[in-house]
């Protein structure tokens, strides 16, 4: 109609921009790109390839095979194995999540008193690892000499057996149940309630709104959460090692390890139930971001919402109650444990005779044993190197995937998101194949690198969290603005990325840093003498039935991490105000 | 090792780029390390090896020793040879084959010297993953037993005892138990624990008693729902603790300078004939400090090296000229039944498949 | 000055029918104000955006001053390129003050003097805006306006050639919008500089503008003079969207140069014709609401009679959807003409000089020539 011109004619872009490939920000994503396609691929390639292989490692000549996934799938006793894996994850993510999210409601929905418990209740993954929690709990329940067990047989009731399937469940339930509740968190404040208040206007009775509004609408989180719980779950270690294994309860995780101190290590099993362990994750990962992404609360995150506060009248104290033991669970118990057994010259269960022998004499010996300071030393630099090394690739990464239309960033998301689908164990051995199999010009096996190979590798999901969600809640216009005003790219990232995503940096350090300090079901495999970690340490003096010095190490680890987590939190809090 | 740091870290930024290239040659490379033996390194003398020893300036130990005992024997190694550095790796006996061959199949030669339990040692030495080597001090194993030709040195013998705690005894009426085969009463049922790994016991068993015999007990045993708990020590600690109120492969150097320590929390005992394992030490093929392995080994078979193991670890020497704790060892009165020293490999799968199967914990 | 040519812009995802700029051709000359004026999506914040270097073009070319920006083989990015850039959001950096902000791009700057220098340039760019007294405050504690000057300050600093305005006044109030509205024209103004204004305001573009350019689906309608456009518009897209809603279809019964015998369904109008009818065509009519003179009483016979259909009352006019034999008009009234009620027999006279004549489909056929300079009077001399 009304055109001025005809239009040209549509051809491709016309010319492909040579030199735009040699500009530093094609360059620092290009290479970002790589390395993260690199860390991710290594692990599982190796896990796939040994999978189909007849013989790994081995003296013999190797054919390509089926014969390992025959073998283990009808391997008699797979079945159980499958069942007991998977009852003990989905009933782990259950309790979490449910627990998580309740805890979670009453903190943002209610006007229960004393939330604060929940609060701190909450940064106990990150200052308790999961190995010092699973060994209190281990000695808390014992079955005869538990303190908790002889307060039941006390009270007439049943003992708690920890060695049992119900153990675990119930372990790692207080290990993950925070995280949960963050999520539950994060969900519950970005909802926005007068979503809620509609439907109350509209006639519906508050437990109807609670099941027809809330439940729906914080559903994708739910899910997610779940999700996350589960993986993490079925790919820990030491909660089936420790508590399992005593019992003739395996899963996975300790089938693996099993079988890989075999000798001949079996590494057709392991590759097996690694590769059978990713695909269960990937589908689940794959399903809940299908879920997240149709889901209409996408809409309503982001901005500061004012939840609406229930009053929950007389129900108040006994959700007060439900903070208590929260926290008693999670934080008190545990700790006054290791405190006990650490105050102890050789361990005995709590008991008023007991207090005559305590003494502060482990911690001295922790200070006079050189390999302890050792292992804190290499702890320190994996973790700090992983945790900087995680934060720089997830930003550029992030970066990527969000900000710009370049094809295939999709794919280099989902490979930042690979890791957490793989078990820990399984990226502990493939990244130790790799490095002793793989004709590569260089030498990792036994240094300190290797060990942060494998920690960067676990951490890229974690640090993706962080940073996916911080970088998308700046505008697109804050980079063009920079441009715009002659700005490179790489000025633009330094001076405008860079301070505004501070907070999110921090945070993703944070948490990558710690989940390497506390890693553990890679590390097994890559220490060699010398480059021995404290989580390692944890594990090894534990085998070696040293409680005393377990404990009076783990409470020195609580005591570091958690000067470290709150020395980050001020620092984090400092720059939110500033930049809000 | 400490000055390396800057370059390991540097080391993972271009290794990382080159390995991308490489991707697609996955695995395709192992090294392999074994076919002929090597030949046997002729024994020197100490003063021979001392110079090159140290101008390697340090040796890499792969070792069962408890972790607890390890610095101590560095430390009293150290004191005769201050400027050799001892760089240990502190393994339970199952992983020591996987570790090592896992190595040298990647091309990777890191151990010096292992010392560890004789069939997982002769899982290595079988594999050709070991170099012959005899110190020039040792003497024969008992019992006409020998390690394979070209192969010598034991650091010491354990023995497996049954240790228990008498407070947990009599709160659950539980009888004293003086057998193996009184661990299989009924009344024991869930109540002790042991190490469905320990093969080094299920060997001695059979060297007590015949095969057959030895494994209707372990089955006997496995039937009573033990604990499977692969540690030895921390076995020992939860039996201290109350719980289990027994353990069945009790280390008797451990219970014995654990009762010391802990006298109305622990008891064990010595059966006999006792099971008895050895425990070799080997220098290990392509050592990366092969002179310091030598000197080490010698040490630690010498008279000094072996009263320092026993006086540090309370662990038992075969030689003459030492003095053992007599509550773990008195041959007169309890007959050491003595696991077998050379061991095949078909025979070890067999018997580490059996003990597994035994007890339950396949 | 601005120079595009072919321009043409797909996302990916899109089929090549909806390219999001299908083949813009516009020259903008040294000193102008155009405005890219459409509803959303018509591609207008594209044209920008690609001028600014924020998108590469998959054809067509760019020249700023005579130097190509982009076309084939050579893309400059925004940074490279002379120009000012005001966003919708602003876009002010929160983690900055004021004066930093205002100072980025001079820190940037390839050749940037002693801090001194740009301190004393950017303090001067806030004066011009009049937020001198705000230089250190941190930048998130300013209001929705001074956000808004604080950018523009920032746009201005580095002297560009260009200055591109991204609907700058979106996010301010009513009464804030015509104020900012007119200080953004005398800024231009007395600093002549280049200017393309994106909005989907007619009002704002009609106001600040020395040439309106009417974009829908990727390409431009027609462009012009803010009066030109606004009263004689060429094309049915255009007149709708400057707020033409009365259509009525007609047949042409005699041409006498400059004027028009049409006949529609209520009588025969005598209006101005437009290019490219001939009697007996089928001819479209569009009447402003405030085109009618509208009455309780008939005047004439030629009136229209009907009923008020509703009223609305504006404040400073009423609205009025009169039913008449065979359509709804919508009449504005400026006169205090209240208590006209649902019902109510009216008489409506058009103003027939001010009826929009175009042949039947839509579009006025001969296109506007491009032009370099803005055309002036060019329907006062007919």
């Amino acid at each position: 109609m009304a055109t001025l011109t005809e239009t040209p004619p549509i051809h491709e872009p016309a010319v492909p921009h040579r030199r735009r490939f040699l500009e530093p920000r094609y360059l620092i994503l290009f290479g970002a790109a790589v390395v993260v396609a690199y860390l991710a691929l290594v692990p599982v390639g190796t896990m796939i390839y040994a999978s189909l292989r007849s013989t790994f490692l081995g003296l013999g000549p190797a054919t390509w095979t089926f014969g390992n996934y025959v073998r283990t799938f009808t391997a008699s006793g797979f079945g159980a194995l499958v069942a007991n894996s998977f009852g003990y994850a989905a009933a782990t993510a259950l309790v979490s999540v449910v627990l998580g999210f309740g805890l979670a409601w009453l903190v943002t929905r209610t006007n229960t008193p004393a939330k604060g418990f929940a609060r701190i209740a909450a940064l106990v993954p990150l200052i308790i690892p999961g190995i010092l929690n699973t060994v209190a709990w281990a000695l808390l329940f014992s079955p005869q000499t538990g303190p908790l067990n002889q307060v039941l047989r006390a009270a007439h009731l049943p003992i708690f057996d920890i060695y049992s399937l119900r153990g675990m469940i119930f372990v790692q339930s207080t290990h993950v149940t925070p995280i949960a509740y963050l999520m539950g968190v994060a969900a519950f404040t970005s909802m926005d309630s007068s979503l809620e208040e509609a439907a109350l206007s509209s006639g519906a009775r508050p437990v109807r709104v609670f099941r027809s509004i809330t439940l729906r609408l914080v559903r994708p989180a739910i899910l997610s959460a779940a999700l996350l719980m589960f993986i993490q779950t079925i790919s820990t270690f030491e909660v089936p090692q420790l508590l399992g294994v005593p019992n003739h309860t395996f899963v996975f995780v300790s089938r693996m390890y099993d079988a890989l101190q075999s000798f001949p290590a079996d590494y057709g099993t392991v590759a097996v139930i690694g590769v059978f362990v990713l695909v269960i994750a990937a589908v689940g990962l794959i399903v809940s971001q299908r879920i997240t992404k149709r889901s209409p609360t996408q809409t309503v995150t982001g901005k500061g919402f004012r939840p609406k506060v229930t009053d929950l009248g007389r129900w108040r104290w006994p959700a007060f109650a439900v903070f208590v033991v929260f926290f008693l669970v999670t934080v008190v118990l545990p700790l006054a444990m290791l405190l006990w057994s650490s105050l102890l010259p050789t361990y005995r269960p709590p008991s008023f005779a007991a207090l005559r022998t305590l003494s502060l004499r482990n911690y001295l010996t922790l200070f006079d044993t050189p390999s302890l300071l050792d292992s804190l030393r290499n702890s320190a630099i994996t973790a700090l190197s992983a945790g900087l090394i995680v934060t720089v690739l997830t930003a550029v990464v992030a970066y990527l995937t969000i900000k710009t239309r370049i094809r295939g960033r999709w794919l280099l998301d989902g490979l930042a998101t690979v890791p957490i689908a793989v078990p820990s164990i399984v990226m502990g051995v493939g990244v130790l194949y790799w490095y002793l199999a793989a004709p590569l010009p260089f030498h990792l096996y036994g240094t300190l690198a290797i060990l942060i190979v494998a920690f960067v590798t676990i951490g890229l999901p974690y640090g993706m969290r962080y940073l996916g969600p911080g970088i998308s809640q700046i505008n697109d216009e804050l980079e063009e603005a920079a441009s715009a005003s002659g700005a490179g790219w790489t000025q633009t990232f330094r001076r405008i990325y860079v301070p505004l995503l501070m907070p999110s940096l921090l945070a993703a350090f944070l948490y990558t840093t710690i989940v390497a300090f506390r890693e553990i079901s890679a590390a097994i495999f890559l220490y060699s003498q010398n480059t021995e970690v404290m989580a390692v340490k944890v594990y090894d003096l534990w085998s070696n039935g040293d409680y005393s010095t377990v404990a009076a190490l783990g409470v020195v680890m609580v005591l570091l991490l958690t000067i470290v987590v709150g020395v980050v939190r001020l620092v984090t809090r400092r720059f939110s105000l500033e930049s809000s | 090792m400490r000055g390396h740091r800057p370059r390991r870290i540097l080391g993972t930024v271009t290794g990382i780029a080159a390995g991308t290239l490489l991707l697609a040659a996955c695995g395709t490379s192992a090294a392999a390390p074994g076919g002929a033996a090597p030949a046997a390194v002729k024994a020197q003398t100490e003063a021979q090896l001392k110079a090159p020893a140290e101008k390697e300036g340090q040796v890499n130990w792969y070792t069962t020793f408890a972790s607890d005992d390890v610095s101590d024997m560095v430390k009293a190694f150290n004191k005769i040879y201050p400027k050799i550095k001892v760089n240990a790796l502190r393994l339970s006996a199952d992983q020591l084959p996987t570790r090592i061959i896992t190595e040298q199949r990647g091309g990777e030669f890191n151990a010096d010297v292992v010392s560890g339990d004789s069939p997982q040692v002769d899982e290595l030495i079988n594999a050709g993953a070991m170099q012959p080597y005899c110190p020039p001090d040792e003497q024969p194993l008992p019992g006409g037993q020998t390690l394979p030709k070209g192969y010598c040195g034991n650091v010491y013998v354990v023995t497996t005892t049954i240790a228990y705690n008498p407070a947990a005894l009599q709160r659950l009426g539980l009888p004293t138990p003086r057998t193996f085969q009184d661990l299989t009463n009924p009344k024991w049922r869930g109540q002790f624990s042991i190490d469905p790994g320990a093969v080094n016991f299920y060997d001695a068993l059979i060297a007590q008693e015949g095969h057959d015999k030895a494994l209707s007990l372990l089955k006997a045993l496995g039937a009573n729902q033990p604990k499977l708990v692969s540690s030895h020590t921390l076995a020992l600690t939860q039996v201290e603790a109350g719980e289990p109120a027994a353990t069945a492969t009790a280390y008797g150097y451990k219970s014995a300078s654990e009762k010391r320590k802990n006298p109305s929390a622990l008891e064990f005992v010595n059966t006999s004939p006792l099971p008895t394992s050895f425990t070799p030490i080997d220098v290990v093929k392509n050592a990366p400090h092969m002179a310091a392995a030598e000197l080490f080994t010698d040490w630690m078979v010498s008279q000094p090296g072996q009263q320092a193991v026993i006086d540090t670890t309370n662990h038992t020497s075969l030689r003459t000229d030492v003095h053992n704790d007599p509550t773990v060892w008195n041959p007169s009165v309890w007959k050491p039944a003595y696991g077998a020293a050379n061991i095949s490999s078909a025979q070890y799968n067999q018997y580490a498949t059996e003990m597994k199967q035994a007890l339950g914990a396949d | 000055m601005i120079k595009l040519t072919g321009l043409v812009k797909r996302y990916p995802g899109r089929t090549v029918a909806n390219n999001a700029v299908d083949g813009i051709d516009l020259d903008v000359a040294e000193g102008e104000l155009v405005t890219l004026l459409g509803p959303s999506g018509c591609g207008k914040t594209s044209t920008l955006r690609l001028i600014a270097g924020l998108e590469r073009p998959n054809s067509g070319e760019i020249s700023i001053n005579g130097e190509v920006v982009a076309g084939p083989g050579c893309f400059l990015g925004a940074h490279r390129r002379p120009i000012g850039i005001v966003f919708q959001s602003y876009a002010i950096w929160p983690h900055m003050t004021v004066l930093e902000n205002v100072m980025f791009p001079l820190r940037v700057g390839k050749h940037h003097g002693r801090r001194a220098d740009m301190r004393a340039r950017a303090l001067a760019a806030l004066d011009g805006v009049g937020l001198a007294d705000f230089a250190d405050r941190p930048a998130p504690a300013l209001s929705g306006g001074q956000q808004q000057r604080v950018a523009l300050a920032r746009a201005l600093v580095r002297e560009p050639t260009v200055l591109l305005l991204d609907e700058p006044l979106s996010n301010l109030d009513a009464g804030l919008r015509d104020r900012m509205r007119d200080e953004i024209r005398a800024v231009q103004q007395r600093l002549g500089i280049t200017t393309v204004f994106v909005t989907h305001d007619q009002d704002e573009a009609l106001a600040v503008s020395d040439r309106v350019v009417v974009m829908n689906g990727g390409r431009i309608v027609e462009q012009g003079l803010p009066q030109e456009i606004y009263t004689w518009p060429r094309s049915e897209f255009t007149a709708r969207f400057l707020g033409v809603s009365n259509t009525m279809s007609g047949t042409v019964t005699a041409l006498d140069g400059e004027a028009a015998d049409i006949a529609v369904s209520g009588g025969t109008l005598r209006c101005r014709a437009c290019e490219g009818i001939e009697p007996g065509q089928r001819v479209s009519l569009f009447l402003r609401p405030e085109s009618f003179r509208l009455s309780r009483r008939r005047h004439d016979d030629s009136d229209w009679a009907g009923t008020i259909a509703f009223s609305i009352y504006q404040g400073d006019c009423w609205d009025y959807h009169v039913t008449l034999a065979e359509e709804t008009v919508k009449v504005r009234v400026y006169r205090e003409k209240v208590g006209l009620a649902h019902g109510d027999t009216v008489y409506l006279k058009p103003d027939e000089d001010a009826v929009i004549v175009m042949p039947e489909g839509g579009a006025v056929d001969a296109p506007p020539p491009v032009r370099l300079t803005p055309r002036r009077g060019q329907r006062t001399d007919r």
